[in-house]
């Protein structure tokens, strides 16, 4: 009898394990997201399909979990150990930066400002550098110090979806440290 | 993927349909992007722009769109000074507007292949060059003109 309590109550310890680890790996739902595989999998919205994922399934694999723990003594590491891994990355994978590999030449803000002040006709752009995009540049100056160089970068980014881009712009250098920048343009490869 | 519903460009005095959607760069370029309201499989990006070329330059002229808390969009949401007319500098790349005939209907993006493209290429807002490319005839003699959707899936509201 106690070999049996013993060995539910490990059950019931991997069985949260496996569920904190598993909540902790999830991405945050979009409600955009369900619409799209709603929409090509119109049985996904049926009660059935709902009661059989959200309950049935669920209910199943704890029970599953808390008989044959041994056995599921590996995805309970495996999961636990996913968990931490993508915390260590997660975003770093979808962000654009600029190397050192990208600079193109060195210049200054007062060259900078000079050359990118926007002058319409028609008066629909601020008289300003960069314009519409004024208020980006004025918050990339913040983090210019006396110390750093200015450089005018270009750089190849695929992003996750869509196709792959040119980034061009400047980007401020201090010793080593590439960063941060301000992209000033986007030009999607590829024929229209 | 579903056939998406174009911009709209007014160019010579005739309302175009165009496949390019600029305010997209603007929006990576500041990281600043109404929450707009998609519930159409054509409409993923929930808006709908109308843009001029005048003068050689690329303006936006027009905003319609919607976000996820019933709020309507327009350009003055966007740019609080300039709410009739704003001059997209900060756009670069080539803007196809499809004439003719369809020959070839793709379901996806702005993959549909017609009797002509009218391309732009703007640098910095600016148009560059025109170009007219021809992409074959339409055996179909007594078929309409102009872009199309085949269809599309509306979602009801979600609040």
């Amino acid at each position: 009898m106690i070999f049996l309590i013993v060995y539910f109550a490990i059950g019931c310890i991997i069985l949260a394990v496996i569920f904190f680890a598993h909540q902790a790996s999830k991405r945050p739902s979009s409600t955009g997201w369900e619409e799209v595989a709603n929409a090509f999998h119109p049985e996904r919205a049926t009660l059935r399909y709902r009661i059989t994922t959200k309950v049935l399934l669920p209910i199943l694999t704890g029970v599953l979990v808390l008989v044959a723990w041994p056995i599921m003594l590996p995805v309970a590491l495996w999961k636990v150990r996913g968990v931490s891994k993508s915390k260590s990355t997660t975003g770093d994978e979808e962000k654009f930066s600029v190397a050192r590999k990208n600079l193109l030449q060195q210049t200054t803000v007062e060259q900078i400002e000079q050359l990118e002040r926007i002058d319409d006709p028609m008066g629909a752009a601020p008289a300003l550098p960069f314009g519409h995009l004024n208020a980006a540049w004025v918050e990339f100056r913040k983090h210019l110090t006396p110390q750093h160089e200015i450089w005018t970068f270009s750089a190849l980014w695929e992003p996750l979806w869509g196709p792959k881009e040119i980034r061009e712009g400047y980007v401020a250098v201090l010793g080593n440290v590439v960063g941060p920048h301000f992209v000033t343009a986007i030009k999607t490869l590829g024929s229209p | 993927m579903t056939a998406q519903v174009p911009e709209k460009l007014l160019y010579e005095g005739e309302e175009l349909s165009m496949c390019a959607e600029p305010l997209r760069c603007y929006f990576a370029l500041t990281g600043l992007q109404p929450d707009f309201r998609s519930n159409c499989t054509a409409l993923w990006r929930g808006y709908v722009g109308t843009w001029e070329i005048s003068e050689g330059r690329l303006y936006l002229v027009k905003l319609q769109g919607t976000t996820n808390q019933d709020e309507e969009v327009s350009i003055a949401t966007l740019f609080p000074d300039f709410p009739d007319r704003v001059f997209a500098h900060w756009f670069s790349g080539t803007i196809r507007v499809p004439q003719g005939k369809l020959l070839e209907y793709v379901h996806m993006g702005y993959g549909s292949k017609y009797e002509r493209d009218l391309l732009f290429d703007i640098e910095r807002g600016v148009v560059k060059k025109i170009e007219l490319r021809q992409n074959g005839t339409s055996d179909i003699a007594d078929d309409e003109e102009g872009y199309r959707i085949g269809a599309a899936t509306v979602f009801s509201q979600q609040k």
